[in-house]
């Protein structure tokens, strides 16, 4: 009878670190996409930081001196938080900034499309043609997405950099 | 906590460096603390005020164009102006080319700079005298110009 109750407590132990073993992968490859999302989204925009300002000013929010300031400093902050989240350094950190910069966009996405603007998203391309208010809704609905992948990382562990893992490897 | 902050502050730290040096670096570098963003990142594209550009749609030799979506352009346009969207262009140019001179003085409009941008530079490009309307249609509207 203790040897079946003994059992059941190390098949449910078993069972618990398989789903925690599953939970610490998703999180790792979440941490992986998300970054190759933002290197992705950052390159163009920092080769063409003058399309890039054209895309921020069409959205008709900040005042003229702060367009440009912002297409030259966004793209490398999204380069930065990508990298970050790629090589596991400053996850939180990182995944906090990627969380506040998704609130920003939902806001501006969903503004611009409250206001009946016809312009270009600039999310991953810069020079790519005018979308209509349903494109930049989706486009704000995607980033809600990004939004939970992002407070997921803050809230959780999202795995080792490569090099703790070759630490531990070593270890 | 305190270190979190800590860490998010250098990351927007180094991304601001990292803009502002590469930027100085770039022999086409943008001002970032431009005032008129949109003259000053096309040099070689000219820009025309609606107030510029009201007194020319009277005239002959000007074509007001319009580059955003032919629904668009059904809905409401500039008067007289021409269907030209910047989303299907080289389609749009190919029926239009026969009825564009290159002494004719070009006016592009759009609901976004960007687009009209587009339009203006691949005018320009294959020898057309091409301006930029600024503010665009919004600018166009507000001013209660000539519609239709």
């Amino acid at each position: 009878m203790q040897s079946a109750g003994t059992d059941t407590l190390a098949t449910r132990a078993a069972a618990a670190g398989r789903g925690q073993r599953v939970v610490a992968v998703g999180l790792f490859l979440l941490r992986l996409g998300m970054a190759a999302v933002f290197i992705g989204a950052a390159l163009p925009k920092i080769a063409a930081p003058d399309l890039f300002a054209l895309a921020v000013h069409n959205y008709q929010i900040l005042p003229a001196w702060g367009v440009n300031a912002l297409a030259l400093f966004l793209p490398w902050l999204e380069l930065i938080i990508g990298l970050c989240l790629g090589l596991g350094l400053w996850s939180r950190a990182s995944a906090l900034l990627m969380a506040g910069l998704m609130v920003v966009f939902m806001i501006a996405l969903v503004s611009a499309a409250g206001r009946g603007l016809s312009i270009s998203c600039g999310c991953f391309e810069v020079g790519e043609h005018a979308a209509g208010a349903s494109t930049l809704v989706w486009a704000a609905l995607r980033d809600l997405g990004f939004l939970v992948a992002a407070l997921l990382l803050v809230r959780f562990d999202a795995g080792p950099s490569p090099l703790q893992w070759w630490r531990r490897r070593r270890a | 906590m305190a270190r979190l902050a800590g860490q998010v502050l250098v990351l927007l730290g180094v991304s601001i460096l990292l803009g502002l040096v590469t930027n100085a670096l770039r022999s086409e570098g943008i001002d970032w603390g431009g005032r008129d963003p949109e003259r000053f990142r096309h040099p070689d594209v000219e820009f025309v005020s609606t107030d510029e550009a009201a007194p020319l749609q009277s005239q002959s030799t000007t074509l007001f164009l319009d580059a955003r979506t032919p629904a668009e352009f059904s809905a409401q346009h500039v008067f007289g102006a021409v269907s030209l969207p910047a989303a299907s262009l080289d389609g749009a140019y190919a029926e239009l080319r026969d009825f564009l001179a290159p002494e004719m003085e070009l006016i592009v409009y759009a609901g976004d700079t960007m687009s009209a941008v587009r339009v203006a530079k691949y005018l320009s490009e294959r020898g057309y005298k091409a301006r930029v309307l600024e503010g665009g249609w919004e600018a166009w509207q507000d001013e209660r110009l000539p519609m239709e």
